[in-house]
């Protein structure tokens, strides 16, 4: 058996429940939290290093085998979203040490943050569909709290709104997979890519029920037109949850698009009785509107970035619009098949997960010093804080694309698939996105460098916040530098994904 | 009979709806249950009659005689879910009715800014 797998779920849940116990002893709650990343970081570390030298695992809970119990399985896809979420939130842990005050603390805070990861990677590794459901609401409920959590009336109306939104769409994924397992017989995803390859049932339903479960997908990653609730709630929540749901949590939807349609729905065909397109895969489909949706996201996210005044907002609405330049590689490798076009998604997926928590906790830091976050009132960063204008310029150009920053690479790779794939529609509408990009990031970095210097309260912060964003700019830089094993291990990734036979083998096993 | 069950659940997802649609926030409280609660009940209705038992036979194919018991273990973990998250909304309306002395959706969208 591979116990490995399970650690990334244990580690956070153990933390969580330590963190409930000792909130109120003020000497070892942060110690507690902080050992709890630790090893967090060091349980994935096992994992991937069990799945670098074996390949893909998996686990079969209580010993059910699949597909009649539930399977846990870790390939290289599960295996880098959960290298990504163990280092943010390593950061992110540091950086809620020094940031958040003793009566958050107090009240659970660190608690719902492991939570929040426990939901996360039991996301990244579940082989099972009603699981997953179960992973995202842990997510959820977490992410709830956050957003409550300043308790003014502002944040529990966005807090209020938010949860009222995601209530809708847990009952539509719910319906969505009660559908498909009673058409499919089964909630094992490897078992239902076996069972829809195979082509003996009705596709009808399936065709409806994977686009109700694509809505719930997207409103989860915050694609237009079902990304209005995004903004306020990060703007919201404290700096350190932001970063965690804008970094990360964003990702669990991408993650489960790409894991749902490119690998246990690949198989699924549009039935021979439809009036257009019959007998195409059901990818086609979900490859155009996954493309529609990913050009008005870059679209809207960048005119809405562009004319933002508040630091907060602005960063809010550019990570709506990146989104999109994660989900087109997506569109075009749905549509075409080709898999290669998935490791420029997951590479952007990488970047725009560092770059934009490090910029959601150098707001939160620029706010708590200066006292604002407006645009027009920030000014002279670079001549009171040395390391943290470093921090914000690789961060803001990774999220441009300057070499040699992780962004950059980020970026070739996403407009190299239009232009194989030979779509110069997608490649303008890149292009108009990373121009969009550009402008906000260079407003955003001209307004809060140069201008008349503020005054910048650096005793209302402590070291942790800065090391924890240098960590993030650090590993930016230095992913950057050396892109080679970068690209390998998404290039890996983006396989396992599309290698369907590989994942119902790791499954199933000997059953089938 | 799956004629009944249809439209019923039919009727209690558009009370859902309309609830939700209101100004106040505990309407719409009420109304977020009632959908998620339809959604049980989907579920079961899928599910109850004869289907195939995974251990006995997988893939879809009846058999005779037997309800499935996954339908009903879901729902019951939806329920579960559903019954935190109606609890945590209700104690977020009542916050949000002790800072503004009032479940107005709307008075509130005024204010902003």
């Amino acid at each position: 058996m591979n116990q490995e797998i399970i650690l990334p779920l244990l580690v956070p849940i153990i933390t969580a429940i330590l963190s409930i116990v000792f909130r109120k002893r003020e000497k070892i709650r942060d110690y507690i939290s902080f050992t709890g990343s630790l090893f967090y970081l060091v349980s994935v570390l096992l994992l991937s290093s069990k799945v670098f030298s074996s390949g893909a695992v998996s686990y079969q809970a209580g010993g059910w085998p699949a597909p009649f119990g539930i399977t846990l399985v870790a390939d290289h896809l599960s295996v880098l979203m959960l290298l990504l979420t163990a280092s943010v939130s390593l950061a992110v842990n540091l950086y809620s040490w020094g940031y958040i005050d003793g009566q958050g603390k107090k009240s659970g805070y660190y608690s719902f943050l492991h939570f929040m990861l426990a939901g996360m990677s039991g996301a990244f590794v579940t082989g099972d569909l009603f699981n997953l459901f179960v992973m995202f609401e842990v997510v959820l409920m977490s992410s709830y709290a956050m957003v409550a959590y300043s308790g003014t009336g502002r944040s529990l109306f966005t807090s209020l709104k938010y949860v009222v939104l995601n209530l809708i769409g847990s009952s539509l994924m719910l319906i969505a997979i009660g559908g498909l397992y009673s058409v499919t017989g089964t909630l094992n995803m490897a078992d239902m890519a076996v069972v829809l390859s195979e082509g003996n049932i009705n596709m009808i339903p399936v065709l409806g029920l994977s686009m109700i479960l694509f809505c719930v997908f997207a409103t989860k990653s915050g694609l237009v037109p079902f990304h209005f609730w995004a903004p306020p709630v990060y703007s919201n929540s404290p700096p350190p949850a932001s970063a965690l749901m804008a970094g990360i949590s964003k990702k669990v939807g991408i993650y489960a698009v790409v894991r749902i349609y490119i690998t246990v729905l690949s198989g699924a065909k549009i039935p021979e009785t439809a009036l257009i397109l019959a007998g195409e895969p059901l990818n086609l489909v979900t490859g155009y509107l996954v493309g529609f949706t990913a050009v008005a996201t870059v679209l809207l996210g960048g005119i809405s970035a562009v004319n933002r005044q508040n630091f907060d907002e602005l960063l809010a609405y550019s990570s709506v619009g990146q989104i999109g330049f994660i989900y087109m590689p997506v569109s075009l490798a749905m549509i075409s098949g080709n898999q290669t076009f998935l490791i420029a998604a997951l590479v952007y997926l990488v970047a725009h997960g560092l770059a934009k928590p490090a910029l959601f906790m150098i707001s939160g830091m620029i706010e708590r010093m200066t006292g604002t976050s407006g645009l027009e009132d920030l000014g002279g960063l670079s001549e009171s804080a040395f390391t943290l204008s470093a921090a914000l310029f690789v961060s803001l150009f990774s999220l441009v694309g300057i070499p040699p920053l992780l962004g950059f690479f980020a970026k070739m790779l996403a407009f190299s698939v239009p232009v194989t794939s030979g779509n110069f529609f997608l490649l303008g509408i890149m292009l108009i996105g990373a121009l969009f990009t550009l402008v906000y990031s260079s407003k955003a970095w001209l307004e809060i460098f140069f201008g008349q210097p503020v005054e910048y309260d650096k005793s209302r912060i402590s070291r942790k916040e800065a090391l924890s964003v240098i960590i993030l700019a650090v590993m930016i830089l230095v992913l950057g530098v050396n892109f080679e094993p970068v690209y390998q291990f998404t290039e890996q990734a983006a396989y396992s994904a599309a290698n369907t036979e590989k994942y119902v083998e790791t499954v199933l096993g000997g059953i089938k | 009979m799956s004629l009944v069950a249809a439209s019923a659940l039919g009727i209690i997802f558009a009370a859902g709806t309309y609830l939700m649609l209101r100004r106040d926030a505990v309407r719409v409280v009420i109304g977020s249950l009632i959908i998620s609660q339809a959604a049980n009940m989907y579920l079961m209705v899928m599910g109850g009659g004869e289907g195939g038992v995974p251990i006995l036979k997988h893939h879809g194919s009846i058999h005779s005689g037997v309800t499935d018991p996954v339908p009903q273990a879901l729902v019951l973990t939806a329920i579960v879910i559903g019954f935190a998250t109606t609890a945590f909304l209700l104690s977020l309306t009542y916050r949000f009715y002790e800072e503004n002395e009032d479940v107005d959706l709307n008075s509130l969208e005024g204010e902003k800014k």
